[in-house]
C-alpha cells in the first residue's frame, strides 16, 4: 500500500468532515427555524447559525436556510470575550461598538456557546436572530432618522447569559424590561440555545469517534481548502484598479446624498483589495455600518463572496473566502462607523456596497457579473405596542425590488440578490397576526431596467390598516430618485416610492419617514423599482418582449419606445420591428446611471472628488457637517456645474468657519 | 375464510416492478421494462408474465387472480409535473395577487449564487386573472365576490386555451364560500373548462403553498385519469374483477375511482411505497413496532426515510420538482449520492462525489458505453472489489473493470493515488454524505440514531448500509428479500389510508367543550364517510381513525403534530391537549415553554381501512447443496482485506456469515464488513448485526 502524502490524504478527510460539520450547522438552523417565535425569524428567516473555530473563523454555515450575508463575520470578539469558558456557558451580545463591528446593529442578538469535547475546548457554536424589537425609540427599534445608537435600543456588550448552564435571570430581566415583545424574544432565544446545545452534542460525538486532533485538523483544512478555491476564482478577475461610485440619494436628515467609493484591485495569489477611501464620513442617520475597521468583513464583500460561490461548484462556504478579500476602510466613515453612530439600517449600506463593487467589476469583466439591482429593502412592521400587554410588533413584509440582468439571464423579480434569502410573510399568516388587510402584492409593470437581458421587476405592496392604534414602520427606503443602473448598453430601472391613501382623499406622499401613524382604514402603498438592464434593449429577443407584454408586465408603448418591438395583438410584427430597430439610435456599451444620478454628477462630480480629498484632513466629528456646508455654499452661489475656483472658495469658507468653532 | 392474494406494482423510469403474493403466501418479484409513452403497458405486460407463470399452477391460484387485491404506484403524475406536460391550467386569484405563482415565497433556492432563480411558475402570468372580493382572516366577508368578474376572467382564460381553472382565493381554507360561488357562476356560464378549488384540494393556510397544490392537481389530473382508464381496461380484459387501488404518498392506497379526483395525493407514491414496503419487511422479520431508518441507494440518489414504531413518518413539508407539498407525505430525504454520481476533484484537489450524475446514458465507465471515462460511484464499488467484474446490474451490460480503473486513474493521477485508493476514498466520501444527511433526517424527526435500526434497499443500498451504520452508530440492518422491488411490495401490502384536515386557528384555551366536541364530530364523520366510500368498492376488514392536532406556540412559525385522544375532545380536556403539545414540542426541539399560549391550528384525522391480506409469506426452502464460497479482495478504509463471497440463493437458515463477506443476488450485493455478521431470517430477509465493540 502506498504511503499517502498528507495533502493527498487530506483530499478525502476534509470532504468527509466538511460535510459532517455542515450537517451540524444545518441541524442548528432547523431547530432555530422551527421553534422560534417571531415572524421575522420564522417566516422571513432572518437568522443565522454557524460553527466557529477557536480563532473566530466561521468554518460551517448552512447556506440553504437563514440569512446568508453574515457568513464569515470574524467572531474573535465573541470567542475571546471570556477567558474562563466553562461547559454550559452561553455568551450574549448585540453591541457593535464593544465588539469592533462583529455585531452590526442592535437587533442582531448573537449567542456563543463554547463546544467542549471532554474537558477540552474544541470550537464555538454561534447563532444570531434578528430580534424584531430591542427597545429604543421606534417599534422594531430602527428608524432611519435615528442619529445615535442610544436611540436604537438596549445594548449588551458580550456577557454570559448562562453560566455553566445556569440562566442569569437578572440579566434577562433587564433585557425583557427594555423591549416591546419580551415573551416572543425569549421564545427565539430559547430556540437558539437549544440549537447551540445540539451543536455541542454533535461535535463532541465527532471528536469522540474520530479523535480531537483529527477534528481540529479538519476545521483548519476545511477553511484552507475553501480559501484555495476562492483564490482560484478571484484570480480570474482581470488585473487593474477598477473604480466605481454609488450613492444614497439623501441621508434622511438632509437632501445631501451619501457617496460611496471603491477601488477594486486584484492582487497576487487570488487576493483582492477593496479600498473604500473616498466614501463619505458617517452620517447622522441609521445608515452607518460599524465594521471596526476589520481587514475582512462579509458585509463589504458580498459581491465578491457571491462571485466565488457562483463560479465554484459545490464549494464549502466558510470564512476561508473572506481571507482573500482585504478591506481598506476610512475611519469614522459610513463604511466604518465610530461610536456612537446610529447603525440600525446598515444593511441598506451593505446592499448598496454590493452594487458599488459590481459597478467596479462590471468594468473589469462585464460578462461575468450582474448589473445593479433595486438595492434597497423596505422592511415593513405593524406595531400595536401601545396596547401594552396585548400589543405586538409584527413584520409585515420585506419589500425589495428586482435584481439586475447579466450577460446570461434576466434579473429576478421581486427580490434582490443581497436579500434573496428573505421570504415573504404569507398574507394568510400575516392577517391572523396583525390588524391589516393586504390589498396587493404583485409585480410593478414597466419598472425593469430594459436590456438585452432585462432587470427583474419591482413589486407593489398595499396594506390597509384596520386598528386605530397601529403604527406602521417602514425602514430602509431609498432609490426614490436615483435608480438602479444598467450596463453594457442596458438601461436604468424605475425608482421606488410610497404613498398613503385615506378614505375619500387623494393619495399623499409619505416620503422617507420611517415611523408612520396611519388613520384607521388608510391604505399604505409601497412600490419598488426593478433591477438594471444588461445590453442594448433593442437587441432583446422580440418574442421575449412580446411575452412580457402579453403578461401585462411591459406596456405596448414601452415595448415600442424602449425595446423597438412593434406588436400586432399578442404577436410580434417582425417587419415593423426590424424597421423600427434599424432607425433607433445605438445606446453604446456603457453605463446608464439614470437621470437623477447623471444630473447630480454632472453638477457635482468635480466638487465631490475635491471634497472627498479634503474631508479626511478634518476632525472626524465635523466631517459630515463640513461636507454639507460646502455643498450649501456652492448651491448658494448658483446652479452649477461647480468647478475649480468656486469649489476651492466654498471649501475655504467652510474651513474657516470650522476653525473658529472647533 | 376467503383466500386472498395480492399484487403490487411500481412503475419507474426504466423498469416496472411487480410483486405477487399468492393465497398461500408465496411471493414472486419480477421486473419488466417500463413503457414511458404508455405508462400502464409495462404493468399489464408484467401481469401477463405472472399470469403465464401461474397458469401452470393449481386452479385455485388462477381463481385468485379474479379477486386479487392490487395496488399500483407510479411516477406518471410526477413525470408530467417535472416535464411540465400537464394540462393547460389557468388561475383566478384574489385581486392584487396576480403574481402569487411568480413571487412564490420570494427567496431563490441558492441565495449566494447570483445565477440562482426560482422555479418557473407553474401557471404563467398570462394565464392568471384576478377577481374582486375578499374574506378576512377569520373567514368573514370584507368585500362581496364579484361573480360577474369571475365569469369574465374565466371567459378570458378559456379564450387563451385554458383547460382547467383553479381558484385560489385568500382565506378559502377558513371559508370556501367565495371559491364555491365563483365556481358556480363560471360553471353556469357554460365555459369549456373545468373548475377546481384550492380549498377542496387541501384546506390549509399559506396561499402560495395551497394554490400550487391545487394547480399541480389540476395539471396532472387528465394524464392520471387516462392512465387509470387504460390500466382498468387492461385489467378487466385479463379477467381481473377487483378495482385497482392506487398508492398514495402517505404510504397507503386509495381506490382509483376516488383517487382520480385528487391525484396530487399520489405524487410521491413511489418512494413512499418503498418506505412502507420496508416497514412491512421489518414487521415480517419480527421487528415489530421498530424505529427504523430506510436507505434506498439507486442510480442518482440516496433516499432516506424514517419509520417510528413501525409506521413511516409523515411530513407536510416535502417538495416535488421544487414545489412545496402540504399534503401528508412519507418524508423521504434525497441526496445526490447514488451509483451514477460523478467523482471529481475540485480546484483545491478535494475528492468530491456528486451531486451530478452520469445518468443512464452513458452510465458509469464500467458499463463501457461509448468509451465513456467519467468516473462514477459504481466504478469505485467495482474497483474496490465491492462488485465483481462481469456482474450485471439492473439488466445492464456486464461490469468492466478496465474502463472503471482508467476512469478512476484520471483522478488518481492528480493525487498520486492508485485506482483502488481513489475508489476507497470516494466510497468514504459518499458514506459521509449519507451520514450527514441521515443524522439530519433523524434529528428532524426528533430522534437519535443509536436507538434505530436500518432497512437498506435499492441497487446499492445493501453495499454501503453497514459502512453508513458504522458512521451513525446503528447496530442492526435488514436487507429485504427483493431489495429492488420494495416499492412494489409496499403497494402490495398497502391498506387504504386517507388524511383529512379541519382548520381551527384558535388559541387552544379559547375553545370550549362544545366546540371541541363539535369539531371532533364533524371530522370523524368525514373520516368515516371516506372509508364508507372506499368500502363500496373493496372489502374493508376494519377501520381506525387516528386524531392529531397541529399546534404551535403563540407567534411560532411551525406546527408540532400532537397525537390526540378522542376522549380529550369529547370532554373538552384542554389541559390534556396542552400537556400533549408540550411533550411533543420537547421531543421535537428539546425544549418547551409551559407558560406560553398555544394555538390549535388544525385538527387532522388519519383514517386507515385494513384490506384483507394473504398469509405471512414464507420463503421456499433453499437448495441444501450450497456451492463453496468464493473469495474477493476488497479495499476498505485504507486496508486490503479478503472477503468470502456467497450467493444469496444458497444461504440457509442456519448460516451465520462473519464479515468480511459479500452476498450476491440478482438485484443487489450486500457487504458485510469486519466486525459485522449476517444471517438469513425466517422471513427470508438478511439480517446484519454489528459484533464488535464500539470505540
Amino acid at each position: 500500500m502506498l504511503e499517502r502524502e498528507p495533502a493527498a490524504k487530506e483530499a478525502v478527510e476534509v470532504e468527509i468532515f466538511a460535510n459532517l460539520f455542515k450537517a451540524v450547522a444545518d441541524e442548528m438552523a432547523w431547530i432555530v427555524l422551527r421553534s422560534s417565535h417571531t415572524t421575522f425569524v420564522k417566516e422571513t428567516q432572518d437568522f443565522g447559525v454557524s460553527l466557529v473555530s477557536l480563532e473566530g473563523e466561521v468554518f460551517a454555515y448552512p447556506y440553504g436556510s437563514g440569512a446568508t450575508p453574515l457568513m464569515g463575520v470574524p467572531m474573535h470578539a465573541g470567542t475571546k470575550a471570556v477567558r474562563d469558558w466553562a461547559p454550559g456557558d452561553v455568551l450574549i451580545t448585540n453591541d457593535p461598538y464593544s465588539t469592533g463591528g462583529m455585531v452590526m446593529h442592535l437587533n442582531d442578538i448573537y449567542l456563543f456557546r463554547p463546544v467542549f469535547a471532554g474537558a477540552r475546548l474544541l470550537c464555538f457554536a454561534w447563532t444570531f436572530i434578528h430580534c424584531t424589537d430591542v427597545g429604543g425609540y421606534a417599534p422594531g427599534s430602527i428608524d432611519m432618522q435615528n442619529n445615535e445608537v442610544f436611540q436604537e435600543g438596549l445594548r449588551l456588550r458580550p456577557v454570559r447569559l448562562y453560566r455553566k448552564g445556569e440562566l442569569n435571570q437578572e440579566l434577562w430581566t433587564i433585557f425583557a424590561d427594555n423591549c416591546r415583545i419580551p415573551a416572543l424574544n425569549w421564545g427565539d432565544i430559547s430556540a437558539c440555545t437549544a440549537a447551540l446545545a445540539r451543536a455541542e452534542q454533535r461535535l463532541a460525538r465527532l471528536a469522540e469517534r474520530y479523535g480531537f486532533a483529527a477534528v481540529t485538523a479538519a476545521i483548519g483544512a476545511t477553511l484552507d481548502r475553501t480559501e484555495r478555491i476562492a483564490r482560484g476564482v478571484l484570480g480570474t478577475i482581470p488585473r487593474g484598479t477598477w473604480r466605481f461610485i454609488e450613492y444614497f440619494e439623501d441621508d434622511y436628515v438632509s437632501d445631501l446624498p451619501v457617496r460611496l467609493a471603491v477601488a477594486v484591485t486584484p492582487g497576487e495569489n487570488g487576493s483582492v483589495e477593496l479600498d473604500f477611501r473616498g466614501s463619505d464620513p458617517q452620517v447622522r442617520a441609521a445608515l452607518n455600518l460599524p465594521t471596526g475597521g476589520m481587514r475582512h468583513h462579509p458585509f463589504l464583500s458580498i459581491a465578491l463572496i457571491n462571485f466565488v460561490v457562483t463560479h465554484s461548484e459545490a464549494i464549502h462556504i466558510n470564512a476561508g473566502i473572506l481571507r482573500c478579500i482585504d478591506l481598506v476602510l476610512p475611519d469614522a466613515s459610513v463604511v466604518n462607523a465610530a461610536f456612537p453612530a446610529a447603525c440600525g439600517m446598515r444593511y441598506t449600506t451593505a446592499m448598496r456596497i454590493h452594487d458599488l463593487v459590481l459597478g467596479a467589476l462590471t468594468q473589469a469583466m462585464p460578462d461575468r457579473v450582474p448589473v445593479s439591482g433595486a438595492s434597497n429593502l423596505v422592511v415593513t412592521y405593524i406595531s400595536t405596542s401601545e396596547l401594552g400587554e396585548r400589543g405586538r410588533v409584527v413584520v409585515a413584509n420585506p419589500v425589495s425590488g428586482g435584481s439586475g440582468g447579466s450577460a446570461e439571464r434576466d434579473g429576478v423579480s421581486g427580490t434582490d440578490l443581497t436579500v434573496a434569502f428573505l421570504r415573504n410573510v404569507p398574507v394568510e399568516v400575516l392577517e391572523t397576526e396583525a390588524p391589516v388587510v393586504v390589498r396587493r402584492f404583485d409585480l410593478n409593470p414597466d419598472s425593469e431596467g430594459p436590456g438585452k437581458l432585462r432587470g427583474g421587476f419591482g413589486v407593489q405592496y398595499e396594506l390597509e390598516i384596520r386598528h386605530p392604534s397601529a403604527v406602521v414602520v417602514m425602514r430602509g427606503k431609498d432609490r426614490h430618485r436615483m435608480a438602479a443602473w444598467g450596463a453594457a448598453g442596458g438601461g436604468a430601472a424605475a425608482v421606488s416610492g410610497n404613498t398613503g391613501l385615506r378614505p375619500g382623499l387623494a393619495p399623499h406622499e409619505i416620503g422617507k419617514q420611517t415611523v408612520y401613524r396611519p388613520e384607521l382604514g388608510e391604505v399604505i402603498r409601497l412600490w419598488s423599482g426593478g433591477g438594471g438592464g444588461y445590453g442594448d434593449p433593442t437587441a432583446r429577443d422580440a418574442l421575449l418582449v412580446a411575452a412580457d407584454v402579453a403578461a401585462g408586465l411591459i406596456s405596448p408603448a414601452r415595448a415600442r419606445e424602449i425595446y423597438g418591438v412593434v406588436l400586432a395583438g399578442d404577436d410580434v410584427d417582425e417587419v415593423a420591428t426590424a424597421a423600427l430597430r434599424a432607425q433607433m439610435p445605438a445606446r453604446g456599451k456603457g453605463f446608464d446611471l439614470g437621470l437623477a444620478r447623471s444630473e447630480w454628477e454632472r453638477v457635482h462630480g468635480e466638487a465631490a472628488e475635491r471634497i472627498s480629498a479634503w474631508l479626511p484632513t478634518l476632525p472626524a466629528g465635523v466631517r459630515r457637517f463640513a461636507e454639507g456646508a460646502v455643498y450649501r455654499a456652492l448651491h448658494a452661489g448658483g446652479p452649477g456645474p461647480y468647478e475649480g475656483a468656486a469649489i476651492e472658495a466654498a471649501i475655504a469658507e467652510v474651513a474657516e468657519a470650522i476653525d473658529c468653532s472647533v | 375464510m376467503t383466500q386472498v392474494s395480492s399484487l403490487g406494482t411500481d412503475v419507474g423510469g426504466t423498469f416496472t416492478d411487480l410483486v405477487h403474493i399468492d393465497a398461500a403466501g408465496g411471493m414472486r418479484c419480477i421486473k419488466v421494462p417500463s413503457v414511458p409513452a404508455e405508462p400502464g403497458a409495462g404493468v399489464l405486460a408484467g401481469i401477463d408474465e405472472l399470469l403465464a407463470a401461474s397458469g401452470a399452477a393449481p386452479a385455485a391460484n388462477r381463481v385468485s387472480w379474479r379477486t386479487i387485491l392490487h395496488a399500483h404506484s407510479s411516477t406518471v403524475a410526477t413525470n408530467a409535473l417535472i416535464e411540465r406536460k400537464g394540462a393547460r391550467v389557468g388561475l383566478i386569484v384574489t385581486a392584487g395577487f396576480r403574481d402569487l405563482f411568480e413571487l412564490q415565497r420570494l427567496a431563490v433556492p441558492h441565495p449566494m449564487r447570483s445565477d440562482s432563480r426560482r422555479p418557473l411558475p407553474l401557471v404563467p402570468r398570462a394565464l392568471v386573472r384576478e377577481v374582486r372580493g375578499r374574506l378576512g382572516a377569520d373567514g368573514h366577508e370584507l368585500e362581496p365576490l364579484d361573480e360577474a368578474g369571475a365569469v369574465e376572467a374565466g371567459r378570458a382564460l378559456a379564450a387563451r386555451g385554458v383547460e382547467i381553472l383553479v381558484l385560489v382565493l385568500l382565506h378559502s381554507y377558513r371559508n370556501p364560500a367565495h371559491e364555491r360561488a365563483a365556481r358556480l357562476a363560471i360553471e353556469a356560464a357554460g365555459l369549456p373548462l373545468r373548475v377546481e378549488l384550492s380549498s377542496e384540494v387541501w384546506p390549509q393556510a399559506r396561499e402560495y403553498e395551497r394554490g400550487v397544490l391545487g394547480a399541480i392537481n389540476a395539471s396532472v389530473r387528465g394524464i392520471v385519469e387516462s392512465y387509470l382508464d387504460r390500466l382498468a381496461g387492461g385489467l378487466a380484459g385479463r379477467g381481473i374483477a377487483t378495482q385497482p387501488m392506487i398508492a398514495r404518498s402517505n404510504g397507503g392506497a386509495e381506490l382509483a375511482f376516488s383517487m382520480r379526483r385528487h391525484p396530487v395525493v399520489a405524487l410521491l407514491s413511489g418512494p413512499a411505497a418503498g418506505v412502507s414496503g420496508a416497514a412491512a419487511e421489518a414487521a415480517d422479520a419480527g421487528w415489530q413496532a421498530a424505529d427504523l431508518m430506510t436507505l434506498d441507494v439507486g442510480g442518482t440518489s440516496a433516499d432516506i426515510g424514517v419509520i417510528r414504531e413501525g409506521k413511516p413518518i409523515l411530513s407536510s413539508e416535502e417538495h416535488i420538482a421544487e414545489f412545496p407539498v402540504l399534503i401528508p407525505t412519507i418524508a423521504v430525504s434525497s441526496i445526490g449520492a447514488g451509483g451514477g454520481s460523478i467523482l471529481w476533484l475540485d480546484s483545491a484537489g478535494t475528492l468530491k462525489v456528486g451531486p451530478r450524475s452520469v445518468g443512464a446514458d452513458p452510465g458509469p465507465a464500467c458499463y463501457g458505453t461509448r468509451g465513456s471515462l467519467v468516473p462514477a460511484l459504481t466504478d469505485a464499488f467495482l474497483v474496490a472489489g465491492f462488485l465483481a467484474p462481469g456482474q450485471k446490474l439492473g439488466g445492464k451490460l456486464p461490469l468492466q473493470p478496465e474502463p472503471a480503473r482508467r476512469a478512476l486513474d484520471t483522478i488518481g493521477a492528480r493525487l498520486g493515488w492508485t485506482a483502488e485508493e481513489v475508489a476507497d476514498g470516494a466510497i468514504r466520501v459518499a458514506v459521509a454524505l449519507m451520514a450527514a444527511e441521515a443524522s439530519n433526517v433523524l434529528a428532524r424527526r426528533g430522534v437519535d440514531a443509536p436507538r434505530f435500526r436500518m432497512v437498506a434497499f435499492g441497487g446499492a443500498g445493501p453495499l454501503v448500509a453497514a459502512l453508513l451504520a458504522e458512521e451513525i452508530a446503528i447496530d442492526q440492518i435488514l436487507i429485504p428479500r427483493f431489495p429492488g422491488g420494495l416499492s412494489a411490495l409496499g403497494a402490495a401490502r398497502a391498506d387504504l389510508e386517507g388524511d383529512i384536515v379541519t382548520p381551527v386557528y384558535r388559541r387552544a384555551d379559547s375553545l370550549d367543550v362544545g366546540e371541541l366536541a363539535r369539531l371532533h364530530h364533524d371530522l370523524s364523520a368525514e373520516a368515516r364517510a371516506w372509508i364508507a366510500e372506499q368500502a363500496r368498492g373493496i372489502t374493508v376488514d376494519r377501520s381506525e381513525i387516528l386524531l392529531s392536532a397541529e399546534m404551535r406556540y403563540d407567534g411560532q412559525g411551525y406546527d408540532v403534530t400532537v397525537p390526540l385522544d378522542a376522549a380529550w375532545l369529547e370532554k373538552g380536556d384542554n389541559a390534556a391537549i396542552l400537556g400533549a403539545f408540550a411533550a411533543a414540542h420537547r421531543t421535537a426541539y428539546g425544549h418547551a415553554n409551559e407558560e406560553a399560549k398555544a394555538w390549535l391550528k388544525e385538527l387532522r384525522a388519519h383514517v386507515t381501512g385494513r384490506v384483507p391480506k394473504p398469509p405471512e409469506s414464507v420463503p421456499p426452502a433453499t437448495a441444501a447443496a450450497a456451492p463453496p464460497p468464493g473469495r474477493r479482495t476488497l479495499r476498505l478504509n485504507g486496508h486490503e482485506i479478503t472477503a468470502s463471497v456467497h450467493e444469496r440463493e444458497a444461504l440457509t437458515l442456519d448460516t451465520i456469515l462473519a464479515g468480511p463477506a459479500i452476498v450476491d443476488q440478482l438485484d443487489t450485493t450486500t457487504l458485510i464488513p469486519p466486525d459485522w455478521q449476517a444471517h438469513v431470517l425466517i422471513s427470508g430477509a438478511l439480517a446484519l448485526e454489528r459484533t464488535g465493540e464500539r470505540g
